[in-house]
């Protein structure tokens, strides 16, 4: 998987706030002259942010997908959102139906005096399906023919795109990929999840003595499973010493594969209903990740990667608890 | 691997259904070794100790040196090595053999010259030539010296540094195969 | 229990003898006198006497806290520094049968030695004996004084359990701190001055409950301690065991689970499932005895081979055998050696991860330090081309935080912890590959040899005869090995079998009964009632409900220490109320309380006004009832408190004149010596002045008997026994 999909992927399970906030920060990143714009406490006047002398505007939007029952109505919501933006930018106000003028005052004190949108960028965490295309272009071109155009210029364009597209125009890199999963980390503990708890995991022993305490009729499995899980973890660590050593450049990259893997399970298992079957798949999204800059070991890459799991494992950042 | 011997499937057969899983975020840790205080500390102490005197008022490190001696600092367990490296190198093979590792380590550390990079527009280090002088801000590696010998921190980075005083690296070693 | 009637301290000096007495009655009595009277010299004399000095801090014999008045130099009047060439002390003890023993010891001279006259009631001749108050004084029936007083007191002995182990016993030194509280150090707590310098086991609860008569809750305690110190004993023996059990096995290549976790109980029954030889067969597959069977059936047949059995000169295969089985155990060797360095090249590895583990977590941990010390930490700054902050990340750096640190320096512990248990495991695979080494050693050398003599042997009858020799010499060999491998599993085993039979004779004894709760609550009652009347200030009527006494008999009101609780008065009373409840229970309960309790100074020589009011208020009250023994109360009162004790029946004692100890008139002193019989063989020379009254309780010295010549009279010399 490359970097844009990893970022996309990652992108698109953020929502509201944080989802405004990542693709502001990876504008302010690649776009010098980006300008993120506040919404409080003055009001952002209908934009999130802007560049190019003000020339460039950008309007984002995060729903929660899964709150929608139906695609439709979810890409009624990105639609109707959007055609708020821009309403706004084109000074504009729905009453009864009809289309009128209503001042932005928050505008002229965000856009530089005299300029004049001529492109503006809507970001949605979703854009799966090109439906939201035409009737926001619609919109936007009845707006403008109502508008007085003091903020928008006559022939100015939308560009709607989603998390694939942005991670492509925007250069998501591996430093990218790194911002986001520690952002993603970050906004996965604020939510309240039904399968996942965020709790203090004991040390390896007594995560095993846990695990004999859910499962007692399979106290020979699980002295199997811990022994092949400290061999896998023990190999990880002394090839890591060796990389280390020897080649500090893949060192870094392994310690960078590790958080996108642990990025990468947290998503998984809080989206899933069966998490540990997640976990399964693990190894081989690990691999995956790994497999740009690890690709010369051969067969090495599946240890590794299993390893990098294990060790996530017996370091303690995924653990278990009996249920309530 | 077969499904009998992935743990990870053991585990899933184990807990499906079973338990919650457990997700800390905050117990994973990037390695401390890419934190950039410790890399300019480390930095810092390989330059005070190594430096030698350039004319009255200024020290200066060959940059290759900075680079080499600062991996080492880290790697403790790697200065028996480049000490075979340098009392064999009267042997031109066995010199081959143990310098092969070390060369491709330490100069792959990317991330020093990134640290180096940083510390000069900081003004703590600036160039002259090959070599790395201090800069205007160059009390920040005294700063961090007075702390690390006060409060012993990084013993084990100051007693390797120590150890390479007697160790003879010529240019020679240092340069790219 | 016995009666204290007279406390005596005399002696001779450079100006002649001198003198002090102290006559007691029953029930309670004050004693008021001021300071430097000599009080307390009166107070610790009881304790000299009951050979008990011990609980001063000073060895026997020593009377060192003793003042100087009676051991040095002494005071008369404006007299001053006069020698003390002799002094003891006496005391009265009557008991309840109307018997009575006059105990003497001397404080210069002899101190080891105490005279005894003894008068009983039946028969009015004084019987004097000397007894030894040295060591086993206890122990000697016939003249040592513990032993003696022991006796004529009705207390039985009492064995008690050690720390070293070695039995003990309950000493009069060990009952003194109940019944005598010391003006200096007697009131900083309960039982403040009582002492284990035998290192017998729970003395302080040990004593209440022999005053209380619980003796077999003593025993029970005991018992308990003994059995405690066996199972300790026990386990340290198992722990050796096993350790050598594991050392024995992993010898010869062997694992068996031979654990010495848990306790002794657990142990041997876990031993006794199975012994040696059944677990090594079970687990190892490695039954001696079948093997013996082997080897003897095969040293049969070889011998057999060797003597009788035909020969066949066309047998060539003998040379080729003994070839092919040293190669094969060469190969075998071969594999092992191989494993093994392998073994150790995993352990070195695992020793060189875990080295550079710690060196990070150090390093970790010490960047974590200078975190947050702060120093190094760089303001901010702009970049001078670009003029944006110089952002780390913008050189592809990342800053940590100090919580991220820690929690890696916590990941690197991890990892360390699971190399370390990698570097056990290794580390046995290695000692067990060595033995299997060894072991294999053994059988090649023997191949050798056997491979030796066959090649030596010309022809090939002579071949195969030396085969069948070599194959016998090494199976009589590896038998020996087996037979030497059985007797020793046989010696561990019986070994283990003993302690075993050991274990089960430790006996269950956490659940004795006894009668000490019904004892424990009389105490208890009593004390209640003393804090109440001393005036305790934590403790009223609504709340003395939670009074309650510890295993320890530490007093608790409520879930709280009562020697946390009040005022340093307050201190003083929890001490005094608990030596009177205990004589008090003692008495209810038909206990070995002597019957006496001495409070020396319980107003700690600085009464406040309240404080001495509660005391002499509770002696006015309750305690100037029959209680069944005898208090004395050394203090000083002023005249109105004293008269108001007397008023209310309470016998104060005054001291007259300014010292308890008084230089003797010659009349007093003549009469004295015709009383007691003395033998002097100088006269006294000279007249001495009169100088004074009767040695009752008066003035000791002050009125000055003009200095004459000193009275050269010797003291007399001890009986012999």
């Amino acid at each position: 998987m490359s970097y844009i999909d990893d970022y996309a992927d990652g992108l698109s399970s953020l929502t509201a706030q944080v989802f405004e906030d990542e693709v502001c920060t990876r504008l302010e990143h690649v776009l010098i002259g980006f300008q993120r714009i506040p919404a409080k406490p003055q009001g952002d006047g209908g934009l999130d942010g802007f560049s190019h002398g003000g020339e460039h505007g950008y309007c984002c939007y995060g729903p929660i997908p899964n709150s929608f029952k139906k695609p439709k109505d979810l890409e009624a919501d990105i639609i109707g959102k959007f055609s708020n933006d821009l309403l706004r930018l084109c000074e504009l106000f729905r009453e009864n139906e009809k289309l009128v003028c209503k001042p932005n005052l928050a505008l002229p004190k965000i856009l530089p005096n005299g300029v004049k949108l001529k492109q503006i960028v809507l970001i949605a965490n979703w854009f799966e399906s090109h439906n939201v295309i035409g009737p926001l272009h619609t919109a936007f071109k009845t707006f403008k023919s109502k508008s007085k155009c003091a903020f928008v210029d006559s022939d100015a364009q939308i560009r709607i795109i989603g998390p694939k597209e942005f991670a492509q125009h925007y250069h998501a890199d591996e430093v990218a990929i790194l911002q986001l999963a520690t952002r993603l980390v970050i906004s996965k503990i604020q939510v309240a999840a039904a399968t996942v708890d965020i709790a203090d995991p004991k040390e390896f022993d007594n995560k095993m003595a846990v695990l004999q305490e859910i499962r007692p009729d399979k106290l020979s499995v699980i002295e199997m499973f811990a022994e092949q899980l400290r061999t896998s973890w023990r190999s990880n660590l002394a090839f890591e010493q060796e990389l280390d050593s020897t080649l500090p450049g893949l060192h870094q990259a392994l310690e960078d594969g590790r958080r996108r893997i642990l990025g990468k399970v947290l998503q998984r298992m809080m989206k899933s209903e069966e998490p540990w079957n997640e976990l399964v798949d693990m190894a081989a999204e690990a691999q995956a990740i790994l497999k740009s800059d690890f690709n010369q070991y051969g067969s090495l890459l599946e240890d590794l990667s299993l390893g990098e799991v294990a060790r996530l494992i017996g370091e303690c950042p995924i653990g278990w608890e009996k249920p309530n | 691997m077969d499904a009998s011997q992935n743990p990870l499937r053991l585990l899933a057969e184990l807990l499906s259904g079973r338990a919650k899983p457990v997700i800390n975020p905050e117990r994973f840790a990037p390695s401390a070794t890419y934190d950039l205080a410790y890399r300019m500390a480390i930095t810092s102490l390989t330059f005070r100790i190594h430096a030698k005197a350039n004319g009255e008022n200024s020290t200066r490190i060959a940059a290759d040196r900075l680079k080499l001696y600062q991996f080492l600092a880290q790697r403790p367990w790697l200065v028996p090595t480049i000490k075979s490296w340098a009392e064999s190198r009267k042997d031109a093979q066995l010199s081959m053999l143990s310098s092969d590792r070390l060369r491709r380590g330490y100069l792959g550390d990317v991330n020093h010259d990134n640290v180096v990079s940083y510390m000069i527009a900081r003004g703590i280090l600036k160039w002259n030539g090959n070599f790395l002088e201090e800069g205007n801000n160059s009390q920040y590696i005294e700063i961090i010296y007075s702390e690390a010998i006060e409060r012993k921190l990084f013993a084990s980075e100051l007693a390797a540094l120590d150890s390479l005083r007697s160790i003879r690296i010529t240019n020679e070693m240092l340069g790219e195969p | 229990m016995i009666r204290l009637t007279s406390i005596k301290v005399r002696g001779v000096s450079a100006k002649g003898p001198f003198e002090g007495e102290i006559t007691l009655g029953p029930g309670i009595q004050v004693l008021s006198a001021k300071n430097a009277y000599g009080k307390s010299l009166a107070a610790k004399a009881v304790v000299w006497c009951f050979g008990a000095e011990a609980i001063f801090g000073v060895p026997s014999g020593d009377a060192g806290f003793f003042p100087d008045a009676i051991r040095e130099e002494i005071d008369f009047g404006d007299e001053r520094g006069i020698q003390v060439l002799s002094s003891e002390c006496s005391i009265l003890l009557e008991r309840s049968d109307g018997s009575s023993i006059r105990v003497t010891r001397p404080v210069i001279g002899k101190t080891g030695l105490l005279t005894i006259e003894e008068q009983s009631i039946l028969d009015p001749t004084i019987r004097k004996t000397i007894y030894q108050n040295t060591k086993r004084s206890m122990q000697d029936d016939t003249g040592g004084f513990q032993s003696f007083l022991f006796d004529w007191m009705g207390w039985p002995r009492t064995t008690l359990a050690t720390f070293k182990g070695t039995p003990s016993e309950l000493y009069v030194e060990n009952l003194l701190p109940t019944f005598y509280i010391d003006q200096k150090e007697g009131w900083t707590n309960i039982q403040a001055l009582q002492i284990a310098r035998y290192g017998q086991l729970q003395i302080s609860e040990v004593a209440i409950e022999y005053a209380l008569g619980a003796l077999d809750q003593v025993k029970l305690r005991v018992a308990q301690q003994e059995s405690a110190q066996r199972r300790a004993a026990l386990k340290q023996i198992a722990e050796a065991t096993a350790a050598r059990v594991t050392a024995l096995l992993a010898a010869r290549g062997w694992t068996i689970e031979w654990s010495s976790f848990g306790s002794v109980k657990d142990v041997a029954a876990r031993w006794a499932l199975k012994g040696l030889r059944e677990e090594l067969k079970a687990r190892q597959n490695v039954d001696l005895d079948k093997r013996t069977k082997e080897l003897n059936e095969k040293i049969g047949k070889l011998r057999k081979a060797l003597t009788s059995d035909p020969i066949d000169p066309a047998n060539v295969s003998a040379l080729a055998g003994a070839s092919q089985r040293a190669i094969e155990l060469k190969n075998q060797r071969h594999q092992l050696n191989s494993e093994l360095n392998t073994l150790r090249l995993q352990y070195t590895q695992a020793q060189n991860l875990i080295g550079s583990l710690e060196q990070r977590i150090q390093s970790a941990s010490d960047l974590a330090r200078l975190k947050e010390s702060g120093v190094g930490r760089l303001d901010e700054m702009e970049c001078p081309t670009c003029h944006r902050d110089l952002d780390p990340e913008t050189f592809a750096l990342s800053v940590q935080t100090g919580a991220e640190v820690h929690a890696h320096v916590a990941a690197l512990k991890r990892d360390r912890a699971l190399m370390k248990n990698n570097l056990d495991a290794l580390a046995s695979s290695i000692r067990t590959r060595t033995s299997e080494v060894s072991s294999l050693d053994e059988k090649l050398r023997d191949s050798q040899r056997t491979l030796t003599t066959v090649t030596d042997a010309i022809g090939t009858v002579r071949e195969q005869l030396a085969n069948r020799a070599a194959e016998l010499s090494a199976a009589e060999r590896e038998l020996d090995r087996v037979d030497e491998w059985k007797r020793e599993l046989a010696q561990l085993q019986s070994e283990i079998d003993k302690w075993i039979s050991d274990v089960k004779l430790l006996g269950d004894l956490d659940s004795g009964h006894t009668d000490i709760e019904k004892r424990r609550a009389t105490l208890r009652d009593a004390l209640a009632k003393y804090l109440i009347e001393l005036g305790h200030s934590s403790v009223t009527e609504s709340n003395v409900g939670t009074l309650r006494l510890d295993e320890q008999y530490t007093p608790f009101l409520g879930s709280r220490r009562m020697l946390a609780l009040g005022s340093a008065s307050d201190q003083s009373r929890l001490v005094a109320a608990f030596s009177l409840a205990l004589a008090e229970a003692s008495v209810q309960l038909g206990g070995f309380h002597p019957g006496i309790v001495l409070l020396d100074e319980p107003l700690q020589q600085n009464p406040d006004n309240p404080h001495r009011d509660l005391l002499f208020t509770a002696l006015s009250n309750q305690l100037s009832r029959n209680t069944g023994f005898q208090t004395v109360i050394f203090t000083w009162l002023p005249d109105s408190d004293v008269a108001r004790l007397r008023t209310a029946g309470i016998p104060v004692l005054e001291a007259e004149g300014s010292h308890f100890l008084r230089l003797l008139s010659p009349a007093a002193n003549r009469s004295l010596e015709q009383k007691e019989g003395a033998a002097s063989e100088e006269p006294v020379s000279g007249e001495t002045p009169e100088s004074g009254d009767s040695p009752e309780l008066e003035a000791g010295h002050g009125e000055s008997s003009a200095a004459e010549e000193p009275s050269q009279e010797e003291p007399e010399a001890p009986e012999s026994a």
